[in-house]
């Protein structure tokens, strides 16, 4: 048991923890970088320590001068949020070392699932879908390599067993290009993540992206939360999400939502987790899990009022989980526009001066964000700066009011991918719903929104 | 503020638990800092200039706790009025069992500390204001 939380992350997820730490009553502990002492949380929290200058490394990627924060103001646990040490197994091993509580899962969880080979392993003895590859790493001979390629099949993705957000992987048409690949991901693997392991894997042509929410106590209690279409994509990083995924039948969901829940209790998971699986022809393939919470949580806890945050703490506060599968129904239809302090044509990030901001409101319109009049977006981290979320009771009514929220937003000063946004809530593609992960990409090859408004949002 | 009014002001606050008193006017201000583990007056009371541009602070190399003397010691590393050099260990920051120097930049007047001792500061925080020599 614990009733304070430092809050090791920044923007807007700092800003939900924080609420959601009010929730329960928990005392909240803001650290914070030079470059973010105008930060909201900042403003709201309990107690707040400046513990190093603007560069992450020093400040929210440094462990040991997150410990010493946690020392200096009693913190009895750390939220990691998502980003930076949120996914790093050495992290939540120091932080529980030092005796407080860490608000995620185990280091060994965090080990297992953060190895892409380890992960596939286990998920294949749980009786979760996998695509078909290698069995654990490549070796090292080229031509042992050649010979489990041709029976995976081509084409086929080579992969960094560290790797993920779409750095470290290369996609292999032809066997000629076989053995390049492999030494040139290699190469980079160890460089980026410090492991050359690599895999490799059927590349699936025209996937969707779609993942499954989970809950775990620990006690080997577990329930699967509906998923998340993210196939709204824009290099490797999602744009749009929603639930449910239109055009999967509740069946095939329920079906792979309790094999990530029979994973969970196989593995010994606890707190809230994300199982990343590409879909294509009606069959789910696992990519990796996120031993986080995850950017576009909300939109599950607007189809299925649960507030997974909060459900975080009660969990590392030892509570066994208050509900069971029965009790959570996904109920209407929730989309998030993450909303980047961008240029929205070209995505180049373009921090500055907010001269304006006012977000949109009404029933049905949630918006995360840590944006004020005056607030000043440095250039030093992640360029998300709001998170629009829409509800209805069908796609259509959620789609009408985020295509109103999009419409009645004002933020001034910078460029701000709301433009882009707006033009999306029209696109027939997006309208029709169930395109695959290409489709954005494809979508500016063909000139799509080109100058089309200012990026300056007005 | 006269020699008398400051020595009554000396009187009434030492030994009451007070660490620090600023009294600033027009025409200049007076900083008493008064040691945490004495009923004495460490620092002499000085007539110092009003803040200015010129001056430099000196900032919190690390979150911590601010001492303004070394543990063992007991006694502040920089008075108010006297000078500074440039590198000098002017307080401490501690975390735990460790010690970090608080080092001036620059070489100055030591014009006062900006925390109380044991006071919690985050990095950058400003520990001590040093006027041009």
């Amino acid at each position: 048991m614990f009733d304070s939380v430092l809050i090791a992350n920044r923007g807007e997820i700092a800003l939900r923890i924080l609420r959601a730490c009010r929730a329960l009553q928990i005392r909240t502990i803001a650290v914070h970088s030079s470059a973010d002492a105008d930060l909201r949380h900042v403003q709201l929290a309990d107690q707040a320590l400046c513990i190093g200058p603007a560069a992450s490394a020093q400040s929210y990627l440094d462990i040991g001068r997150l410990l010493e924060a946690a020392e200096l103001t009693g913190a009895g646990a750390i939220h990691p949020g998502y980003g930076f040490l949120s996914e790093r197994a050495d992290f939540a091993e120091a932080v529980e070392r030092s005796g407080r509580v860490y608000v995620g899962p185990t280091a060994a969880a965090i080990r297992l699932m953060g190895d892409k080979v380890s992960a596939k392993k286990a998920m294949l003895e749980s009786g979760v879908p996998c695509v078909p590859g290698s069995d654990g790493a490549l070796p090292s001979d080229p031509q042992a390599v050649a010979d489990i390629a041709r029976d995976v099949g081509y084409p086929l993705i080579v992969k960094a067993a560290g790797g993920g957000g779409g750095r470290g992987m290369r996609i292999v048409r032809e066997p000629s290009q076989l053995a390049q690949a492999v030494v040139t991901t290699r190469e980079e693997a160890n460089r980026a993540f410090g492991n050359p392991a690599l895999y490799i894997e059927r590349f699936l042509e025209n996937p969707r992206h779609i993942e499954i929410q989970i809950l775990a106590d620990g006690f080997g209690n577990a329930v699967w939360l509906g998923e998340r279409d993210c196939s709204m994509q824009r290099r490797h990083q999602k744009v749009i999400e929603e639930s449910p995924a239109p055009g999967v039948s509740r069946e095939a969901i329920a079906e792979i939502g309790q094999r990530c829940v029979d994973a969970c209790v196989h593995i010994g998971y606890r707190g809230a987790g994300t199982f990343e699986f590409l879909y294509e022809d009606g069959a789910f393939y696992f990519i990796e899990m996120n031993t986080r919470i995850q950017v576009e949580h909300p939109v599950t806890e607007l189809v299925t009022g649960i507030d997974l945050v909060v459900e975080q703490l009660r969990i590392a506060r030892g509570e066994p989980l208050s509900f069971g599968q029965k009790d959570v129904a996904v109920t209407g239809h929730a989309i998030e526009c993450r909303i980047n302090a961008e240029d929205p044509w070209r995505f180049t990030p373009a921090p500055g001066t907010v001269d304006h901001w006012l977000p949109p409101g009404g029933p049905g319109v949630r918006v995360e964000s840590h944006l004020y009049s005056g607030y000043r977006v440095p250039a030093h981290y992640d360029s998300l700066v709001a998170k629009m979320l829409t509800y209805g009771s069908n796609r259509e009514e959620a789609v009408s009011r985020m295509r109103q929220a999009l419409g009645e937003t004002v933020l001034e000063g910078i460029p701000c991918t709301i433009p882009l946004h707006r033009q999306l809530m029209d696109e027939p593609g997006f309208t029709a719903g169930g395109y695959n992960i290409h489709h954005l990409e494809h979508l500016f090859e063909q000139g799509f929104g080109q100058s089309a408004e200012s990026p300056h949002e007005r | 503020m006269s020699v008398e009014e400051l020595a009554v002001l000396v009187e009434q606050l030492q030994g009451r638990g007070i660490a620090r008193c600023e009294y600033e006017t027009e025409q200049g201000s007076v900083v008493l800092v008064f040691a945490s583990h004495s009923r004495t007056c460490v620092v002499e009371p000085v007539q110092l200039p009003v803040p200015s541009r010129q001056d430099t602070l000196v900032e919190a190399p690390k979150a911590g706790r601010f001492l303004s003397s070394h543990p063992l010691q007991g006694v502040a590393l920089a008075s108010v009025g006297e000078p500074v050099e440039a590198g000098a260990i002017i307080g401490f920051i501690q975390v735990g069992e460790s010690l970090q120097p608080v080092k001036a930049k620059a070489a100055g007047v030591m014009a006062g500390y900006c925390p109380v001792d044991g006071e919690l500061v985050g990095y950058g925080a400003p520990i001590a204001r040093l006027i041009p020599s």
